[in-house]
């Protein structure tokens, strides 16, 4: 603890490569870059933050380090092409270290330009198992925004290590990214709310990437997550749609995108069975301000971009803004399942109160982009230089034709993300009352191994995360992929009816939430907001504010018209949340399974769809009952529609949605109109002449296959079960309306102008009194409709 | 009287009771499948009556008002092809429901109409056990009918063909209803969505064969075909909703996909079809009949397939790399068809044949650029082939029929129509001695002396083709018939020397059904009557413009020739008499009837009214308005259709060498 400090008061220059300085190593003695492969100690590291390690331990690190290397004395971290930052993060947080020394990352050997004044942060710790790889943030967050639990990380114990209760390490920790099939997020298999994530509070972005066959360990975990932003589950088979939706305050109002590439495909479905455009969750909680910045920042400006030896990277985007946060991560791990993290260390102190979005921070993003471009245009034109000389080895090329690919994503990634930045500078308005939004950036996981260990190459995640903190902003969640994305545009609406009861299942923890219980009448008023002065009661807040400007200069101040936040400074406030006064009510703080309610309008809407009379019927169908008008007035919308009609007797506006049905369930068929069905079977005829009429009264009778029956008729003659017989339609033929042609047949036969094939057949027959004969046919339906 | 008749009746002892109901099924068995010999058979006594009515199995009636007396004799007809009846009634099919029952497991409705879905209903409600139902060209019926048959639980094939009314509603009831279908055509079902066709994929697991051709379906239904577990026939000719970039995304694949039919897609190039075959690794059959240029990317895309065995790309634009490309990344060819394709030439088609020497099929019908040079390499290297369509292969020289004849022994099926070839050719042709159609007309080069080599050792000859093949005489049909016994199709229009000794000799085939002699001015009324006493199973005569057949000839005709079904008498010298005469065919369904001069009104209508089974009529406009309009309206509620042509009087024939001119331009 006292080390990261010590780093984070460091001014701007100096250097961030921790080191422990009780455990000052000797120079260690391994050099693993690409060139030198093979050479086993053919050069002298420069380096090196080293620290004591137990033997078995340095063995297994051996295992990690490309290479192997000499042991000599305590275990050095190489970083020559690769920079991995073996972060014991449980001896870390534990305080293990003493005191952290930076160093000069000095560990590149000839043949490489690194970026002269590189910043790497480095760890080793002494009783850990290598679990994590940590990409340090690029920019000086205030503290890291993700993690990643990468191939090498196999110990069960490696994302409990964060969570410990002892170091409150990570508060703004936005992300996790499971890289590895065997990565467990679950160490809590009693589906409660995983130990990582309980740390994490208000809710913030997690990502979890998963892949591979293995035994996703996050099955019931993920359940537990606060939010998804995204959900990749290519070949990873185990993980169900069940899993995703189950449990917890992770219902699909969080997740953004979700993709299953060659998985199991059961999420898909899910999300897409579900149809919705999902919703962000509802938060009602007051905005904590991450005042523990304990974290290091690393300082020396610059991007460390990564390649094989050969290949030198111009050095990009300097100067990234605080706001945006950027890092890179390629990885060719071809002898051993490491991972690159390319890095960028901003000088300045970090500003926990920076802005979401500028055009600074924009340029640079794009100008970085521009960057990125021409180095892989680099690497392309040497793939095309060596393509001259044979010698080359195929690995070589194939490593670099993996590079290309991982920098194109990452550009892709980038792109998108650069363009997210701009959503919270359209909704700035909301943003600015704010003081701690952070974007987080874009993580780009995209390695490939020999060892089938790491992640795919095409597998690469982005995600895009602001986090606002404030009860009131949405947290605008996009999340992609580089294929298959599945994009849901949050939507800020609070009176969703996924919000109200039984939409959103939250883990609070009894306790952890203040329980209000309204009284009935409280709920059935009309008006929650009153104004002091006169007494006029309002549904919304705003309208008071407005009503006040009536009553006084001092109501029409910016101060009384702003939104009344709650106290920036203050404690965390203990989150309301409300009870139905309706014993016996599972929303009733009484019950044995008790699920708070989250705003008083759900409280509103629950109590008058539950405990309420349904007064509000439909004029038109005559038959639903609504206790609440929204939902009368979404009823109305498609009320009388509902033409497709199964055998079961579930009727649908819409055709697809019928044959969805029917191919849902087993033993369920379309049901044809009555019309079509009770056809008299006249053609049975001896007569020759009554065979030709009937060849007539056939074709007649089967023009109206009730496709595409004008909805009034079915509205007005609704209620009869014969209403396609002529003869009862004719009774709906009221008096004085004898005028008006009848209808039965005529209005049916409207249906065929909508089919090519027997447009040709019918358009002639009936001719064009077609639609003359429709009109008359709506307006006498209309007419009976008003009798 | 009746008493003394009765007992002498009993006291001959019947012999023919001895022999045991299962031997007469095995006789029955093994009858010529001549309707005529069956109803001989059943005539002998009430015994083999009896065997006969119980051993029929498949019926095909001419007129479906009998239905309720024939089914009440044939009780365990499986199979009842009602294509011959054109008016089937909502009582009839009730009819064949009822006494058929369970029995029926087949039924033919293709061409018939006037039923309703109330007949059909009384059908499926008593026939449990139907398997196939052909309900092709029911126009009229819609949804309501599809549901009826969606309550046939036990169907297997169902073909929908051109049933314009049914919609996804009433295709989803027989999806949902028919969980058995294997094969189900839905051909130029307009009214008919992806939405339908998915259901369909969806409930019927066990669909093997599937037709969507001229669907209206889109890209959104082929996931769902393509997860079929046993798909093996698909097509989806002329299917414009689907093309290229809807197929690109496709991630599903079928396995078992054998035959896949993509004629008339214009927009489905290589990219749909490597989507469409992913992992149809057994495909054996692949039409892309006039699709788009056949490319390389097209050829490529052909690499996986190692079963292929046949490749149709009639009417695409075939370049000779192209052409290069499939030869050389196709698996061994078996049946390779070319027709009417765009840019084939020598070399490509001599580089294909050569590498895929196991073709026994070849079509390269109207390519008309290749020489004898494709002629010597097919010939060469393909000498298995079994099938040769050369149509019109213009600048293909004599000789290179020679190589023909000499080369390709095996050859079963000849198609020289519109060539060069000449009697040497022919004369080698002969030695395929397995040669059972033969096509040579237009051949100008051939005369008597070919034909009668092909007479003397092609002895398995069942159709010939020599119209317009003017050098034929008497001499060169005398020999084909008396060599070709099992001659059952020979076309001699326009061969003007012709005379009634060729019919005579004809008369011997006792096979033939399809006699053509149009535009032969030299027969007359005695060749016919040879024919109808000789050939009684003829079917299909065309007579027109044989100036001297008169009553005569039509007389015994329809004494005799009870199997006739059509005739065209056009510029005969028919007269009411002879017309009428011919009514008494009880199987006549097609007639056409344009310029004869003695023929009233009054004769015809009482010949149309008389023809109980006519299903088709040409005649003259002239006669429309001649003809009462009560009489039209009642032949075309029977189910008849008349043609009105408008064609001025033409006696003579043109010279050959002015039409041969004129084809040529028009070509």
């Amino acid at each position: 603890m006292r080390a990261l400090r010590t780093s984070m008061h460091s001014p701007p220059n100096t250097i961030a490569l921790l080191q422990t300085t009780a455990h000052q190593p000797p120079a260690a003695a391994s050099s693993h870059n690409t060139t030198t492969r093979g050479k086993r100690g053919g050069e002298a590291p420069r380096v090196i933050p080293a620290i004591r390690t137990n033997r078995r331990e340095g063995l297994a690190r051996e295992r990690l380090i490309r290479g192997g290397g000499q042991r000599q004395g305590p275990r050095a971290v190489h970083s020559c092409d690769h920079f991995h930052y073996f972060l014991p993060l449980s001896s870390l947080m534990a305080g293990k270290f003493e005191s952290v020394t930076p160093t000069r990352h000095g560990a590149f050997t000839e043949g490489q330009r690194w970026p002269g004044s590189a910043p790497l942060a480095a760890w080793e710790a002494q009783a850990d198992r290598v679990p994590l790889l940590l990409p340090l943030p690029p920019l000086p967050p205030p503290s890291p925004c993700f993690l990643a639990a990468s191939a090498v990380s196999r110990a069960p114990s490696d994302l409990t290590a964060l969570t410990s209760s002892r170091c409150p390490m990570f508060p703004n920790l936005s992300c996790v990214i499971a890289l590895d099939p065997h990565a467990r997020l679950s160490t809590t298999h009693d589906g409660s709310r995983h130990p990582l994530l309980a740390r994490f509070h208000p809710p913030t972005l997690i990502s979890v990437l998963t892949s591979g066959d293995g035994p996703f360990g996050a099955r019931r975990a993920l359940g537990a997550f606060w939010t998804f932003a995204l959900v990749r589950n290519s070949r990873c088979r185990n993980l169900r749609a069940a899993d995703v939706c189950a449990g917890g305050s992770c219902n699909a109002g969080n997740l953004t995108a979700l993709t299953s590439g060659r998985g199991g495909g059961s999420c898909r479905e899910w999300i897409i069975n579900r149809g919705k455009p999902v919703k962000p969750p509802h938060r009602d909680r007051p905005r904590i301000i991450s005042s523990n910045q304990q974290f290091a920042h690393f300082d020396p400006p610059n991007n460390c971009y990564n390649l094989q030896n050969e290949q030198s990277f111009p050095e990009f985007a300097p100067d990234l803004n605080p706001g945006s946060q950027h890092a890179y991560l390629t990885d060719k791990g071809q002898s051993s399942s490491e991972m690159n993290w390319g890095n960028h260390v901003n000088p300045t102190s970090v500003n926990s109160t920076t802005m979401g979005c500028d055009p600074r921070a924009m340029l640079s993003n794009l100008s970085f982009l521009e960057q990125k471009i021409h180095q892989v245009q680099d690497i392309v034109r040497s793939i095309m230089n060596q393509e001259g000389q044979i010698c080359n080895q195929p690995n070589e090329l194939a490593a670099q034709q993996q590079l290309v690919t991982a920098d194109l994503t990452s550009i892709i990634i980038q792109l998108i993300t650069t363009a997210g930045t701009l959503l919270p500078s359209i909704n700035g308005a909301l943003l600015s009352t704010n003081s701690s939004v952070e974007q987080l950036g874009s993580v780009i996981g995209s390695s490939t191994s020999l060892l089938g260990l790491n992640v795919n190459m095409e597998q690469s995640v982005v995600f895009t995360s602001e986090e606002t903190k404030t009860p009131e902003h949405e947290g605008q969640i996009k999340g992609m992929s580089n294929y298959g994305v599945e994009e849901r545009s949050p939507v800020e609406e609070h009176d969703g009816k996924d919000l109200e009861d039984g939409g959103e299942i939250e883990n609070l923890p009894p306790g952890s939430y203040e329980v209000l219980q309204l009284e009935k009448e409280e709920i059935l008023a009309p008006h929650t907001h009153f104004c002091s002065i006169c007494g006029k009661g309002f549904k919304r807040d705003a309208n008071l504010r407005m009503h006040m400007r009536g009553h006084g200069d001092e109501y029409k101040t910016a101060a009384a018209l702003a939104k009344p936040s709650k106290d920036q400074n203050s404690e965390p406030v203990l989150i309301k949340r409300y009870s139905c006064p309706f014993v016996g009510c599972k929303r009733n703080k009484e019950h044995k399974k008790f699920q708070p309610l989250k705003t008083i309008l759900c409280v509103k809407n629950h109590y008058k769809r539950s405990h309420c009379d349904k007064s509000y019927i439909c004029s038109r169908c005559n038959s639903k009952k609504f206790s609440v008008i929204a939902d009368l007035k979404t009823h109305e919308k498609h009320c009388g529609r509902d033409k497709w009609i199964c055998s079961c007797g579930t009727t649908f506006s819409r055709k697809d949605k019928l044959f969805g049905h029917v191919s849902l369930f087993q033993g369920h068929t379309p049901a044809l109109p009555l019309e079509e069905t009770k056809v008299p079977g006249t053609s049975d005829q001896g007569q020759i002449n009554g065979a030709m009429t009937n060849m007539g009264n056939t074709e007649l009778s089967f023009s109206g296959s009730g496709d595409d029956i004008d909805v009034l008729d079915i509205k007005v003659l609704d209620n009869d079960a014969n209403f396609f017989s002529p003869v009862n339609f004719d009774s709906y033929n009221l008096g004085g309306l004898n005028d008006f042609p009848r209808p039965a047949f005529e209005v049916s036969e409207s249906s065929f102008s909508f089919f090519p094939s027997m447009s040709s057949n019918y358009v002639r027959k009936s001719g064009e009194n077609l639609n003359s004969s429709v009109v008359t046919g709506t307006c006498s339906a209309r007419i009976a409709q008003s009798c | 009287m009746t008493t003394a008749k009765r007992l002498r009746v009993a006291e001959e002892p019947n012999y023919f009771d001895a022999v045991t109901e299962e031997i007469l099924f095995m006789i029955l068995d093994r009858l010529d499948p001549n309707p005529l010999d069956k109803k001989s058979f059943s005539l002998v006594c009430k015994a083999f009556y009896e065997a006969e009515s119980r051993h029929r199995r498949v019926l095909t009636p001419l007129r479906s008002d009998l239905l309720p007396t024939v089914l009440s004799r044939y009780p365990s007809v499986a199979r009842l092809d009602l294509s011959l009846c054109p008016r089937v009634t909502d009582g009839a099919l009730a009819a064949v429901g009822g006494s058929l029952r369970s029995a029926l497991r087949s039924i033919d409705l293709s061409r018939s109409r006037a039923f309703t879905h109330a007949g059909l209903e009384s059908l499926v409600a008593n026939s449990a056990s139907l398997v196939e139902i052909d309900l092709s060209n029911a126009t009229d019926l819609g949804d309501a009918a599809a549901a009826v048959i969606g309550r046939a639980r036990n169907l297997e094939r169902l073909s929908l063909a051109r049933c314009k009314a049914v919609t996804d509603m009433g295709l989803g009831c027989i999806a949902v209803g028919c969980p058995k279908l294997t094969a189900l055509s839905l051909k130029w079902c307009l009214g008919v969505t992806d939405l339908g066709v998915g259901l369909v994929a969806i409930k019927c697991k066990e669909i093997r064969t599937l037709d969507i051709s001229y669907v209206q379906v889109t890209k959104k239904c082929i996931p769902s075909i393509l997860q079929l577990k046993y798909l093996k026939n698909l097509s989806l000719v002329g299917c414009h909703g689907i093309d290229d970039e809807s197929l690109a995304t496709l991630q599903q694949d079928c396995r078992s996909l054998e035959t896949l039919n993509l004629s008339h897609n214009e927009h489905v190039g290589h990219v749909g079809l490597t989507s469409l075959t992913k992992g149809a690794v057994h495909l054996r059959e692949l039409i892309l009949a006039y699709c788009g240029p056949v490319s390389h990317s097209l050829a490529n895309s052909l690499q996986k397939f190692s079963k292929l065995q046949s490749i149709k790309l009639d009417g695409c634009q075939v370049t000779t790399s192209g052409l290069k490309a499939i030869a050389n990344s196709c698996a061994p060819l078996t049946e390779l068809s070319l027709s009417k394709c765009l840019g084939i030439s020598d070399e490509g088609l001599s580089f294909i044949v050569g590498k895929h020497k196991e073709l026994t099929k070849l079509d390269i019908t109207c390519c008309r650029k290749i020489t004898a040079t494709s002629i010597a390499s097919i010939t060469a290297s393909c000498t298995s082939l079994k099938c040769l369509k050369m149509e019109s292969c213009s600048l293909v020289s004599r000789e290179a029929f020679i190589w023909i004849g000499e080369r390709c022994h095996l050859l079963e099926e000849l198609d020289l129509t519109d060539n060069e070839i000449d009697n040497q050719g022919l004369k080698a042709i002969s030695r395929c001695s397995r040669l059972s159609i033969l096509k040579i007309g237009i051949c100008l080069n051939i005369n008597d002396e070919g034909l009668i080599c092909i007479g003397r050792h092609c002895q398995n000859i069942q159709e010939i083709d020599l119209y317009r093949s003017v050098g034929i005489t008497d001499n060169g049909v005398a020999a084909i018939a008396q060599g070709c016994a099992n001659l059952q199709m020979i076309n001699l229009s326009y061969c003007m020397d012709i005379t009634d000794s060729s019919l005579k000799s004809l008369s011997k085939c006792l096979r033939l059904n399809t006699l053509e002699i149009r535009g032969c001015p030299r027969v007359s009324s005695v060749g016919l009557s040879a024919i109808s006493l000789g050939c009684k199973q003829i079917a299909k005569l065309d007579v027109k413009k044989c100036f001297d057949i008169n009553d005569a000839g039509m007389i015994p005709l329809a004494r005799l020739s009870r199997n006739l079904r059509q005739i065209n008498l056009s510029y005969c010298s028919v007269t009411d008499m002879g017309l009428l005469a011919l009514a008494s065919i009880s199987c006549l369904q097609n007639m056409t009837v344009l310029h004869v001069r003695g023929l009233t009104a009054n004769g015809l209508a009482a010949t149309l009214l008389a023809c109980v089974g006519l299903t088709k009529v040409k005649l003259h406009s002239s006669f429309r308005s001649l003809l009462s309009q009560n009489l039209i309206e009642h032949m075309e509620a029977r189910g008849c259709q008349f043609q009105w042509r408008d064609k001025p009087f033409k006696v003579e024939a043109e010279p050959i060498k002015i039409w041969k001119l004129q084809s040529d331009v028009i070509s």
